[in-house]
């Protein structure tokens, strides 16, 4: 089984050594295929050094000149701490600035709050046209990370590391931004979930002798509205999310339910707000702050009895 | 000396562009604006070919005013290069295209700009393409001097001297005010010059408002063809050309009444007689 990681970087490899305007830039982050890019085309790298804010900017008057521009560093560097050269540089001016972040939710777990990345989707998903995506599997790294040829404009994309199961087939295009990816016949819940997330959903869906739908929204930003309210049709919906409750995914679809008039049970698994002083494994920490397998188990429980029909 | 007599005219009409503009919206950052006008001129006017900026040649030079609230200076110059209709001037922060900062929709403007800081790093990938495309542009950069407070800045310069862009060209607008007062007492910027000498600039301290020496410096720059990016530190005057103005944070932003309007053009009507 491939590592998503190297998964989602074969592609960028492929693009940059295909493409002479295509540039890769870190703030002197690591990785085995940026190592890659930086032997096999010296000329397309740059490491700026320790300086993100400077390495977003300078993305931004490269990608002015035309240039396809992948910065790559740990989502809350390159979000977080760069946010006004993001949205003022690369969001306001719609430039073709993709940014390739690692450490989603507790993926640095024993780091601390200064490496969780439960924060930067909450800040990201309010900027102008940029859009945000999250790595499912194998399949999902490839092909979104082919989006950021296709398309140009700002993009994020949060990537994961190590194996997991395939979810997604050649068949899929990614072109909707989410997916109802395990339907039932009669369903008494559906569990929206992204990223890492998902792939704890799918495998809790089979330990439950409850109908389960489970959609997996892998262009957090923008939601497709349409095909995510198309999709749910059980009374009780539940979000699962790697991130704290403020301004994630779970009140960005409790928002998009309400609106348009969805009026359903609406509940939602996220990190509690605040700084996690804690530190252990990535699955010690979502124990500790229940959104693990065994939560979501609990809480889909919990809401057929109160809430099922 | 025709020369002289010519810009003489010239930047006196700016001035008075500027002023009128300040008057009718009721509000601009006159105090700025003045001291870095005659940067600006030099390059617009006698360094740069305009019809390529136009044209959105890819080989234009590229100039980018970091210090987006003096905008209405480089409004001026636009307007009167035809960049955009006169009427627009009259019509800032009034529902025109022109708002206090300037913004990348508006005709010859490169980058957004109004948050400080930014400029340098758009200036140093601008000028990084230009040597990965093997194109011959300058890139030309505006910083005020309050500006350099800036931790993005020093990133940047600290880059740009790494790759070195001898084709980056950064003025600072030295008229050592900010909004609370003298550089010098709100948070000491000297010894400036040694700083961005210590970072790998060529350093070149001049009158910001003797367009003859900051013409000769950017040719010189363009002759030495060093691999230092380069930076000319014009000491200026805020507010330069009417005295109660000149060297007083109080003008850094704020409305003209009709007395002060006509005191200012009786003055600049002076200036360089």
């Amino acid at each position: 089984m491939m590592d998503l990681r190297d998964a989602f970087f074969g592609k960028i490899f492929e693009i940059i050594r295909d493409n002479k305007q295509a540039i890769l830039m870190t703030a002197d982050h690591g990785a085995f295929w940026v190592s890659e890019i930086e032997k096999n085309f010296p000329d397309q790298y740059i490491n700026v050094g320790i300086a993100e804010q400077n390495m977003l900017s300078t993305a931004a008057g490269l990608a002015l000149c035309g240039k396809k521009v992948f910065v790559y560093g740990i989502n809350n560097f390159i979000i977080m701490r760069s946010l006004e050269q993001l949205n003022i540089d690369i969001c306001g001016m719609n430039l073709d600035v993709n940014l390739i972040g690692v450490g989603s939710g507790f993926t640095y777990s024993t780091d601390g709050p200064t490496h969780h990345g439960v924060q930067d989707l909450a800040a990201v998903i309010n900027l102008p046209n940029i859009k945000v995506f999250n790595i499912t599997d194998k399949t999902s790294s490839i092909k979104i990370a082919d989006i950021s040829l296709n398309e140009s404009g700002p993009k994020y994309f949060r990537i994961e590391k190590g194996t997991v199961q395939d979810i997604y087939d050649d068949t899929d295009d990614f072109n909707e931004g989410l997916k109802l990816i395990n339907k039932t016949e009669n369903p008494k819940i559906t569990l929206i979930s992204t990223g890492y997330m998902t792939q704890i959903c799918y495998n809790l869906i089979n330990k439950l002798d409850i109908e389960i739908d489970l959609i997996d929204v892998y262009r957090v930003s923008p939601i497709n509205k349409k095909a995510l309210l198309s999709s749910i049709r059980s009374n009780i919906v539940l979000s699962v999310e790697e991130n704290l409750y403020s301004g994630g995914l779970g009140e960005k679809i409790a928002s998009i339910l309400l609106y348009n008039n969805k009026f359903v049970k609406f509940d939602s698994v996220a990190v509690e707000n605040g700084f996690c002083f804690y530190y252990g494994t990535r699955e010690q920490l979502q124990a500790k702050y229940n959104i693990d397998e065994t939560s979501i188990i609990n809480k889909i429980k919990d809401l057929i009895i109160h809430h099922g029909t | 000396m025709a020369n002289t007599i010519i810009h003489n005219k010239r930047r006196k009409d700016l001035k008075t562009s500027i002023l009128n503009s300040i008057l009718n919206s009721g509000k601009g950052h006159v105090g700025g604006a003045f001291s870095v006008l005659d940067i600006l001129m030099c390059i617009y006017y006698d360094q740069t070919n305009v019809s390529m900026i136009k044209e959105k040649n890819k080989s234009r030079d590229r100039i980018i005013l970091s210090k987006g609230h003096a905008a209405i200076a480089l409004y001026a110059i636009l307007q009167d290069l035809d960049f955009f209709n006169k009427s627009e001037l009259m019509r800032m922060n009034n529902c025109g295209i022109l708002g206090e900062h300037p913004d990348k929709g508006i005709p010859g403007i490169e980058v957004d700009s109004g948050s400080l800081g930014h400029g340098l790093s758009l200036g140093v990938g601008i000028s990084l393409a230009s040597k990965l495309d093997n194109l011959d542009y300058y890139t030309y950069v505006i910083l005020g001097d309050g500006e350099c407070y800036e931790g993005t800045v020093w990133e940047a310069a600290n880059l740009a001297s790494h790759h070195n862009l001898g084709k980056l060209i950064c003025f600072v607008d030295r008229n050592r005010l900010c909004i609370h007062g003298d550089t010098e007492d709100v948070n000491k910027l000297e010894p400036f010059s040694d700083k961005w000498q210590s970072f790998g600039w060529n350093v070149y301290n001049i009158d910001g408002h003797n367009q003859e020496q900051i013409n000769l410096t950017i040719s010189n720059i363009k002759n030495n063809k060093s691999n230092k990016p380069n930076v000319i530190i014009a000491n200026t005057i805020k507010g330069k050309g009417v005295s109660f103005m000149e060297n007083s944070h109080k003008w850094h932003h704020g409305g003209l009444s009709k007395e002060v309007y006509d005191l200012c053009i009786s003055e600049i009507e002076q200036e360089n007689l």
